[in-house]
């Protein structure tokens, strides 16, 4: 889903650096020293999964994650995308630099949106919270595919059309990323609840993650 | 870091991701002038072609798309070169459109087929005065085919007479070339194939490699940066 060189126009692309400069900087204001490097792992993550694919009838279609770096990271989901894409961009070819501010939007907006909108559900604990991560999870990869085609139909292709054929294709990423969340952030409330930037866990914060509390 | 324990799970998943390599999200074309026209080849990977991938055939220069084709099953495209390209000698430009936001370009230089501009004047000028030079003066399109039968009719053009030194030269010339291209055509037609399935090259396992280096390696500067920062 990374969208190439030459295909937006400049109001757009810059547009989508604004938007991304915003984003990146609430995202490191709220980053703290103890979880940099759970953004740097999780930035990796990113990084790897556009290689995986999963075929899909005529094409195939690869893991985006964007989902769980929002229900771990939060705003901080903004910085790890931006590393990864441009990282992508330089030694993959996916993408591009120009474009870069645009798929990073893309990718990390509703990531962080799913963040704040299924906290209280991932707070709840149980059941809800499993609910709360599959959403998390697959909810941010149809929104990143809605914002992509709304970035193609503000150039020229047709938002139905696009927007039909990457949710259509993106239907199992969905699923497989929804499942992959659930597990994830299963494993690490019980084990690591402290990796969490956005806390769902009740556990008393150590000193020095004054920068959450306001979260 | 107690987080550092992840990285092996990481490591598994680049494993994971580098034997299969169907990119659905770098577009790729390739492209050479073979004779009159365009040879294009479109692709995502080595296996997944770009069937019904629109190209635009732009010149590099003004921008303006010069003509327009239509990928088969295979990724492939024959076009022939635009005359317009021809006439004005300015490279062209080819942009492939794959649909949701993939697309990829290739540079034709005007160098590539600047020898099909000397043959469209030599028509104009070879036309007029000597039948046996009308002969020779089909336009390029045909030129292949004909190559045989224009060597046959050549030696027999200064016993026929009449025609001066300068046309035979032209001639001469033209057949000399055209045979050279054929076989420099099929000599060259491997190294056309390798260059094109170098061109397909996906991401390695070195730069997957790389990448995950420099991502820690830039969050590590972070945390040096903020380390300091916090001990002053």
């Amino acid at each position: 889903m990374h969208i190439s060189e030459g295909v937006l126009s400049t109001p757009i692309l810059a547009a989508g650096a604004a938007l991304t400069a915003a984003g990146t900087y609430v995202g490191l204001r709220k980053l703290d020293y103890d979880h940099l490097m759970t953004v740097a792992i999780l930035s990796a993550a990113f990084f790897v999964a556009s290689l995986i694919h999963v075929p899909i009838g005529p094409t195939s279609v690869h893991l985006i994650f964007n989902g769980l770096l929002g229900a771990v990271l939060g705003w901080a989901t903004f910085p790890a995308i931006l590393v990864g894409l441009l990282l992508q961009a330089i030694l993959f070819q996916f993408g591009g630099l120009t474009v870069l501010g645009v798929n990073t939007f893309d990718m990390a907006a509703p990531a962080v949106l799913c963040a704040l909108l299924f906290r209280p559900l991932l707070l709840r604990g149980g059941r809800s919270r499993v609910i709360g991560a599959f959403l998390c999870g697959s909810v941010s990869v149809l929104l990143a595919t809605l914002f992509t085609s709304g970035a193609l139909a503000l150039t020229d292709e047709g938002f139905l059309h696009a927007a039909e054929v990457l949710v259509l294709a993106h239907l199992p990423v969905m699923i497989a990323e929804g499942f992959f969340t659930v597990l994830v952030v299963g494993y690490l409330t019980k084990v690591r609840p402290d990796v969490f930037i956005t806390t769902y866990t009740k556990a008393p914060r150590r000193p020095g993650d004054g920068a959450t509390e306001e979260r | 870091m107690r987080a550092l324990r992840l990285l092996p799970v990481l490591l598994l998943l680049a494993l994971l991701a580098a034997p299969n390599q169907a990119f659905a999200h770098k577009v790729n074309i390739f492209a050479y002038v073979d004779g009159n026209h365009i040879v294009a080849d479109c692709f995502f990977s080595k296996s997944d072609k770009v069937n019904h991938g629109v190209v635009n055939v732009m010149d590099a220069q003004t921008g303006a798309v010069l003509a327009t084709g239509t990928t088969d099953e295979k990724g492939a495209l024959t076009i022939p070169v635009p005359p317009q390209a021809i006439a004005t000698g300015h490279d062209l430009k080819l942009v492939l459109k794959a649909g949701e936001g993939h697309q990829g370009d290739i540079m034709i230089h005007a160098s590539e087929f600047a020898a099909l501009k000397t043959s469209a004047p030599a028509k104009a000028a070879g036309a007029a005065p000597a039948k046996t030079a009308k002969a020779e003066a089909k336009p390029m399109s045909a030129a292949k085919g004909e190559a045989k039968t224009d060597a046959k009719a050549a030696p027999g053009a200064p016993s026929a007479a009449s025609s001066t030194a300068t046309i035979d030269e032209a001639a001469l010339t033209r057949i000399v070339t055209q045979a050279v291209d054929q076989s420099m055509e099929s000599k060259l037609a491997p190294v056309k194939r390798m260059l094109l399935e170098s061109a397909e090259k996906g991401a390695s396992p070195t730069e997957v490699a790389g990448g995950i280096g420099y991502i820690v390696g830039l969050f590590g500067i972070m945390a040096f940066a903020a380390s300091r920062r916090k001990n002053r």
